[in-house]
């Protein structure tokens, strides 16, 4: 999954650790919980299902694309457009294209990757609603929270928070800013 | 490594840089901003004159402009192949030096690529590398090394840009969010893109950064191979020699790790880094340094044999004649002491480990790898074929003038660099204090 | 670049003026002179724009006419080529010649008529000088009246001469140059008839008025190696270029000179003169045994033999030399004599002592000297320029405000003789005629307007031209167009006459002295510093030494040693006359004991380029004009090292056979067993054969024939419009002549084998700078030539890095830019003029191939590859460089490729070149040859 929709807010709870972070999410997998998120100042290896990423085929398909693009240019160039005799060499020399064409490939695998990343990782998007609340700044510095959707079907008024405040986090938001 | 502050600590200390300004900072910015504008002079009298304030002459063509280019692109290699190769390689203790490395390639990047246009006879042309539909129909010609310089230099820039900065997202947020006024918020807050560290945005990031580690290795190889061929594809004894790629990568991230180190040492002194930037660090890189000196040892031999064994009288005589017994003679012995004689002190763990020492041997490594590349350029080109055609090249107060700003151009790009932007990945070192927390031993297993 | 840089002075505003003048004039022929002039003989009549006519004249230096061919476009001089039929020039030109158009349009020539400081005018010098205004001053019979001339050999200016005599008897007429030839008669060779030559101290293939026709006839004899080959032996002191185009070069004191030719006399059998065989003598090099085998092989050859003398050697050894070749019974064979057409030849009124003398007593009221320098050239001892100035009033004409101008009252601009109607003999008497091609740029006047105006004649110069033409026999239109057209008259070779009866001196015993002999010598580019502000000449690299922007003390090897002196330091040279310090310049090969000096540097005029380059040595010149005198010279401590500016390092092959060089009899041995290889060199591409359809160029040059003398350099710099650079960037060594001769030195030091190497781009089929350039500027044509696209090149100069002949050039700074207004129109306008930051090339003249290609095309008449003529093969004297269509079997180029001698420069490297050389072959005496 993506994103919490923030459409009901959310219910948010503050940890000092990234094991306890983890020890969260697990709890909450296990309650039937599906719309669960979490947000930590470092990558935190967590059982959150996550679809695959399709971003290596991209690249790969963007690195195939660039190495023959830069090489039907050369080929256009030298061989057809305006063929010289250039010190009696052949116009269409194959190993002298070859070599930016791999410059070609890598260029344009990097930039896939770069821009794929962003445009899957739905950045840039400067405001969110968890800016919003107070002290959630700790979460690119110390502290490691999980959010639980409210739109989540297993999701309650009464019983989340406390199933959230059974883990001894540091606090607990809720129910999170709504959107 | 074994004992870390915490993460708030952590991030405290390493965004403290961006907070407040030593006045040793302002100083050293001074100086190297006023160098920078002796090259803004010295570049402009030469774009004003005509390249013929500098040296060069028929025979010698390329000479100070060159040797520089070479020699910047080289000292990049280092930061791609300390941030993507030891990457791959699942070395852990890169995660203190990787930014630094790769902001040093940047910069030295663009120091490199100022130079081509800068030789240009007429560098207000230099477009006319590129291919583009012009009114002319004419295009490059693609047979020639240096259209090849342009893709590669232009693709390795780009990608350690990218790199370098999908690195920074992370820190950026962390920086927004504890930036002390709200115009750096803001400030910081752009550049951060509005990361959230949300697990499926770390999911993601990780693929991202993996992927451009991957594409960044090639390049390690491929840019200073490239850069080689602008030598090995021509007739003239001296360059013409199918050594040179590999000879050239290893002698790049050679200077590249001397770089490296001359930048550490200083900073981690001022900023007290010393439990993040240790010991074992300096020691990897004093091995690594070793392991590329003696490989450079044997490319310097296999070279010389090489033209011995063709038996060609041209070739003999550049490698065996007129580099050791030459005009350029000193320079050449100069060379040979730097680069193969110097990171010998290495094999010992005393000196692997002491600032001094290694900060002295990357200087002479530094050195000698830009005489090597002046030694290739200009005792090729300045006794080849024709005995008639001989003529020694002396550098003018120009091309030295340039040479000096380029080196404070770099500082200073340097320097704003410490300055604004995280010089380590706090992250990262998160991650990493995290693993040695929960079991030590992911320390050693690092380490190993 | 400080020789170009331009301060804005009084003298320069002048000199603007001057350009804009002649600018103005720039649309269509309107600058043409007035009276009707006619182009070449095989050339159309009309003017059209755009194409080239090309109209005879003749050059007069020291006093003998060369006749030339102009090439002009729209009433632009713009190249200046031989006359083919001209018996001074065969269609070759020298240097001087080819340079001189550059002084027609030098922006520092003088330009306005001044009296005193003031701008005056042509009339008021007119007024001053007519017999009116000027008898008041020098009498009635003009005792006070002097005139000094040039070196002369004009019918009409001699007619004005006899003129003004009949006005004023008692006026004294003087001539002077520093370097003519006085005698009352002159010495005619014919070297074909020749098959021993001998050379005294004489440059003869290089220097003197004969020196294109005798090079031609010296190498008529050497262009197929074979028995009928000559051989030529050179005895000098220093290494000219005559001596190291011998057979076999020996050196000799100066002192010595007579000595040897004394022992070669009495070995020659004369028992008037006591033989020395017995003694083994060495005369500062050359021995009694050398000479032994040179005397045997000279009497061999009876009657077929030569032995030449240098010009500026003194009577006796002239005597002697007469006295052998009377021996020899050469006389009436190979050498005869002729009456001098020089005026004042013989009679002594080339004593420029003599006019000091009269100067400073006071006897000469007014002085009228009509070109020349003597301010400058004249012995220092003489104390000329002193003398000049206490005259009353002197008038100074000439091209420029030099050091005499400036110390004259009176200054009028001189006319070049590319704007004056004149005539003059050629060396052999031919009658030539000099046409103008243009209207005087700035006014300038010629000798016989001067001489016109100060008689009283009201005259144009044409008109007393046709007139004394007239008296010497050409008259009636016909005969007059006829000489025109051609520019001499046919068949006007003076008769040969009764030399004087020679008195043998009697062989003076060398004396062992330990002082050093000093010989002054012309200089090869600014002779005797009448050129001196040539820019193509001043950066012409001398053809022995290399030298440019400069002149220096010549010593061997050992004298230097002995003198504790390297090239660069400077000595103190102490002449009975004066002393003067020199930067030494080491010349392998010169004779020890001996230093030679170079006139013509050291300007103190107003020519700008000309100013400060090199040292004036005139003031160490003996009063007598004695070319060889004794002197001491001594290490100057005090001094620094002075940097020259030579265009080449180093002097050996280092065994890389570049110029290659054998022996006759090596050669014979080879030649029986050569098969030409018809295999194709390997080369990993397939390359499709270039297509037969159009010509494919190619160029053989015969280092055999090649002296070194480097006219083929200038008459390149001319046509293809080459920039000079100046003396700081010729010593970072970015010179632009895009042909340049190499020279190698093989052997001793002492005594080395030269051999010089004419390089220019090899055109080469595969060639390295092609796929080295990044943005195509440089690539093949269909018919073979390795193009630059100057408008296309960057300038990244990796073609250069990748050209194993290095004979690509850059335009390191804007060069064209620093040229004046006027020196912009000597430019081909069939060629472009190229900017900053590009390379550029031999381009085999291309610009030539097409105009020929495209006429041919236009006329409808087949297209032969030998009517196109490069301009360096057009000016070569020897016809060294041969150049044609390899898709003609039959042609010339073909057969030299194919031959025995042909080889590639760098052929292991596989550029395929297009430009051959053919060995050189040296007729080795078997007895003096050192190679078994």
């Amino acid at each position: 999954m993506r994103d919490l929709d923030w459409s009901r807010g959310s219910y948010l709870a503050e940890f000092s650790t990234a094991d306890e972070l983890s020890e969260a999410v697990r709890r909450f997998l296990e309650m039937g919980y599906t719309r669960v998120e979490t947000f930590s100042p470092m990558p935190v290896d967590t059982i959150v299902p996550r679809t695959r990423s399709r971003l290596p085929v991209v690249v790969f398909a963007a690195g195939v694309a660039g190495a023959i693009l830069s090489y039907a240019v050369e080929w256009y160039a030298n061989a057809f457009a305006y063929v010289q005799n250039i010190g009696g060499r052949p116009a269409h020399a194959v190993p002298a294209f070859l070599v930016p064409a791999l410059e070609g490939a890598i260029l344009f695998a990097a930039v896939a990757a770069f821009a794929g990343f962003f445009t899957s990782a739905r950045l840039p998007k400067l405001w969110h609603p968890v800016f919003e609340i107070p002290g959630f700044e700790g979460a690119t510095v110390d502290r490691y929270w999980i959010a639980v959707d409210g739109a989540d079907a297993r999701t309650s008024t009464n019983t989340t928070e406390d199933e959230l405040r059974l883990l001894k986090p540091l606090r607990v938001v809720l129910p999170g800013p709504v959107t | 490594m074994r004992t870390l502050p915490s993460d708030a600590v952590l991030t405290e200390r390493l965004l403290a840089p961006l907070w407040n300004v030593p006045r040793f900072w302002w100083l050293l910015f001074g100086l190297s901003s006023m160098g920078t504008l002796l090259l803004i002079g010295a570049v402009s009298y030469t774009v004003a004159r005509g390249i013929g304030v500098w040296g060069n002459n028929i025979p010698v063509a390329w000479a100070f402009a060159i040797t520089n280019f070479v020699w910047w692109i080289g000292i990049g290699h280092a930061g791609t192949f300390i941030s993507a190769f030891l990457l791959l390689l699942n070395q852990r203790w890169r995660g203190s030096i990787n930014r630094i490395a790769e902001a040093m390639t940047i910069f030295a990047l663009v120091n490199a690529a100022m130079f081509p246009v800068l030789h240009l006879g007429r560098p207000w042309f230099f477009y006319w590398l590129v291919p583009y539909p012009s009114t002319m129909n004419v295009w490059p010609n693609f047979k020639s090394a240096l259209p090849w310089d342009v893709a590669a230099v232009t693709a390795y820039f780009t990608v350690s840009l990218l790199f370098w900065y999908l690195g920074l997202v992370p820190d950026f947020a962390s920086a927004r969010d504890a930036a002390p006024t709200r115009l750096r918020r803001i400030a910081y807050g752009v550049f951060a893109m509005g990361w959230r560290g949300s697990g499926y945005q770390w999911s993601r990031y990780r693929i991202a950064y993996m992927l451009l580690a991957g594409l960044a290795t090639p390049l390690v190889i491929s840019v200073h191979s490239i850069v080689s061929l602008d030598f090995s594809i021509t007739k003239l004894p001296g360059w013409h020699s199918t050594i040179f790629p590999p000879y050239f990568v290893i002698g790049a991230i050679y200077s590249g790790l001397a770089m490296v180190i001359i930048l550490l040492i200083p900073l981690r002194r001022a900023f007290s880094l010393a439990d993040l930037i240790t010991e074992m660090h300096f020691d990897r890189l004093a091995k690594l340094m070793l392991v590329m000196g003696l490989m450079l040892l044997y490319s310097y031999v296999m070279e010389s044999f090489m033209s011995w064994y063709s038996g060609d009288q041209y070739e003999r005589y550049v490698y065996l004649f007129s580099r050791p017994r030459g005009p350029y003679a000193v320079a050449y012995w100069i060379m040979t002491i730097f680069n193969v004689g110097a990171p010998q002190v290495f094999w010992l763990r005393r000196f692997r480990t002491s600032t001094v020492v290694l900060f002295l041997v990357s200087v002479a490594v530094l050195i000698g790898m830009w005489l090597e590349r002046f030694i290739i350029i200009v005792t090729s080109l300045n006794r080849d074929f024709l005995t008639s055609s001989w003529h020694v090249f002396v550098p003018t107060w120009v091309d030295l003038s340039i040479l000096a700003g380029s080196l404070a151009l770099f500082s200073t790009l340097f320097l704003l660099f410490v300055r604004f932007v995280p010089a380590m990945a706090i992250s990262e070192m998160k991650v990493l204090r995290h693993e040695l927390s929960v079991s030590p031993t992911v320390g050693q297993a690092a380490d190993a | 670049m400080t020789s170009f840089d331009d301060e804005l002075s009084r003298r320069n505003f002048v000199k603007l003026l001057g350009a804009s003048m002649a600018l103005a004039g720039l649309d269509g022929c309107s600058r043409m002179p007035g009276e009707k002039i006619l182009p070449y003989v095989h050339q159309p009549r009309e003017l059209t724009p755009g194409i080239a006519t090309h109209y005879a004249t003749a050059m007069m230096l020291d006093g003998f006419a060369t006749g030339l061919v102009v090439e002009s476009h729209e009433g632009r001089p713009t190249k200046i080529e031989g006359n083919p039929d001209h018996p001074a020039s065969l269609g070759a030109a020298g240097i001087f010649e080819q340079a001189s158009l550059l002084q027609l349009y030098d922006s520092n020539r003088a330009s306005a008529v001044r009296s005193a400081h003031a701008p005056t005018g042509w009339e008021a010098f007119s007024e001053a000088f007519s017999p009116r205004a000027l008898r008041n001053h020098v009498g009635g019979h003009g005792a006070g009246l002097a005139l000094l001339l040039e070196a002369t050999s004009s019918s009409v200016i001699a007619d004005m001469i006899a003129t003004l005599k009949g006005l004023y008897p008692e006026a004294g007429i003087h001539y002077y140059s520093p370097l003519a030839r006085t005698e009352a008669s002159i010495p005619q060779y014919d070297i074909r008839a020749a098959n021993v030559i001998l050379a005294i101290e004489s440059d003869f293939l290089a220097a003197g008025p004969m020196q294109l026709r005798m090079s031609r006839e010296f190498s008529d004899r050497r262009r197929e190696p074979s028995a009928d080959m000559n051989r030529l032996y050179a005895i000098e002191s220093a290494v000219t270029v005559t001596g190291s185009s011998a057979d076999h070069r020996f050196r000799c004191r100066p002192s010595m000179i007579q000595p040897v030719l004394a022992e070669l006399y009495s070995l020659l059998g004369d028992a008037s003169v006591p033989a020395q065989r017995a003694a083994e003598r060495s005369y500062g090099g050359i021995t009694s045994s050398a000479l032994r085998v040179i005397a045997a092989d000279l009497s061999r050859h009876k009657g077929q033999c030569l032995v030449i003398a240098g010009e500026r050697q003194p009577p006796s050894v002239h005597a002697l030399v007469a006295a052998i070749n009377e021996q020899l019974g050469n006389t009436g064979r190979t050498v005869w004599r002729i009456r001098s057409p020089l005026l004042g030849a013989g009679d002594g009124s080339f004593s420029i002592e003599a006019l000091a003398g009269r100067l400073r007593d006071g006897a000469v009221d007014t002085l009228i000297c009509i070109g020349g320098n003597p301010s400058y050239n004249t012995p220092g001892p003489l104390q000329f320029d002193g003398a000049f100035r206490k005259v009353r009033n002197t008038a100074y004409v000439g091209l420029y405000e030099n050091e005499t101008g400036q110390n004259a009252k009176w200054l009028v601009p001189a006319a070049h003789y590319l704007e004056t109607w004149g005539d003059g003999r050629a060396y052999d008497g031919t009658l030539s005629v000099v046409q103008p091609l243009v209207q005087p740029l700035n006014g300038g006047k010629s000798a016989v307007e001067i001489l016109a105006a100060v008689c009283g004649v009201e005259k144009s110069p044409l008109a007393l031209l046709r007139e004394s033409l007239g008296r010497t026999g050409l008259v009636g239109e016909t005969a007059w167009t006829d000489a025109v057209r051609r520019g001499f008259v046919v068949g006007a070779a003076a008769p040969r006459i009764q030399g004087p009866t020679i008195v043998v001196p009697t062989a003076a015993a060398p004396e062992k002295t330990d002082h050093i002999d000093v010989t002054f010598a012309a200089d090869s580019r600014t002779h005797d510093g009448s050129f001196a502000n040539n820019g193509w000449l001043q950066e012409l690299p001398d053809p022995v030494t290399k030298l440019t922007w400069d002149n220096a003390a010549h010593l061997s090897p050992a004298t230097a040693a002995r003198l504790l002196v390297g090239s660069g330091d400077t000595v103190l040279v102490r002449t009975p006359a004066s002393s003067i310090r020199l930067p030494v310049l080491i010349v392998a090969g010169h004779a020890d004991d001996s230093v030679t000096v170079h006139f013509g540097y050291g300007r103190r005029g107003a020519e700008r380029l000309a100013a400060g380059v090199g040292t004036d040595v005139f003031p160490m010149w003996p009063a007598t004009g004695a070319f060889v005198s004794s002197a001491s010279v001594d290490r100057a401590v005090d001094a620094g090292q002075h940097t020259f500016a030579i265009t080449q390092s180093h002097w050996k092959m280092d065994g890389r056979e570049q110029a290659k060089s054998e022996t006759l009899r090596s050669y014979n041995a080879r030649q029986a067993t050569f098969k030409p290889d018809d295999h194709p060199p390997p080369s990993l591409f397939k390359g499709e054969p270039p297509p037969a359809a159009v010509k494919q160029w190619a160029m053989t040059i015969d280092l055999g024939l090649c002296t070194g003398c480097s006219a083929c350099v200038v008459a390149c710099q001319s046509e293809n419009n080459i920039p000079v650079v100046g003396k700081e960037d010729v010593e970072k060594s970015r010179e632009m002549q895009w042909l340049r001769i190499d020279r190698y030195q093989d052997g001793t030091e002492e005594n080395p084998e030269f051999i010089a190497q004419p390089m220019l781009c090899q055109q080469c089929e595969r060639a390295p700078c092609e796929y080295v350039c990044p943005v195509g500027a440089t690539d093949h044509s269909p018919d073979g030539l390795n193009e630059m696209v100057y408008n296309r090149c960057v300038g990244t100069r990796f073609c250069s890095n990748n050209c194993p002949y290095k004979v690509r050039r850059f335009n390191w700074f804007d060069y064209n830019a620093e040229i004046s207004e006027t020196e912009k129109m000597a430019k081909n306008p069939d060629v472009t003029v190229r900017e900053r930051g590009v390379m550029e090339k031999c381009t085999f003249c291309v610009q030539r191939i097409r105009e020929k290609e495209i006429s041919a095309e236009v006329a409808g008449t087949p297209f032969l590859g030998s009517s196109v003529v490069t301009a360096c093969q057009q000016a070569c004297p020897t016809r060294a460089i041969t150049f044609g269509s390899l898709t003609e079997p039959e042609s010339e180029v073909m057969r030299q490729r194919e031959g025995p001698r042909a080889y590639n420069v760098l052929d292991e490297l596989g550029t395929r070149p297009r430009v051959r050389y053919l060995s050189r072959i040296r007729n080795a005496n078997p007895a003096l040859d050192t190679e078994q």
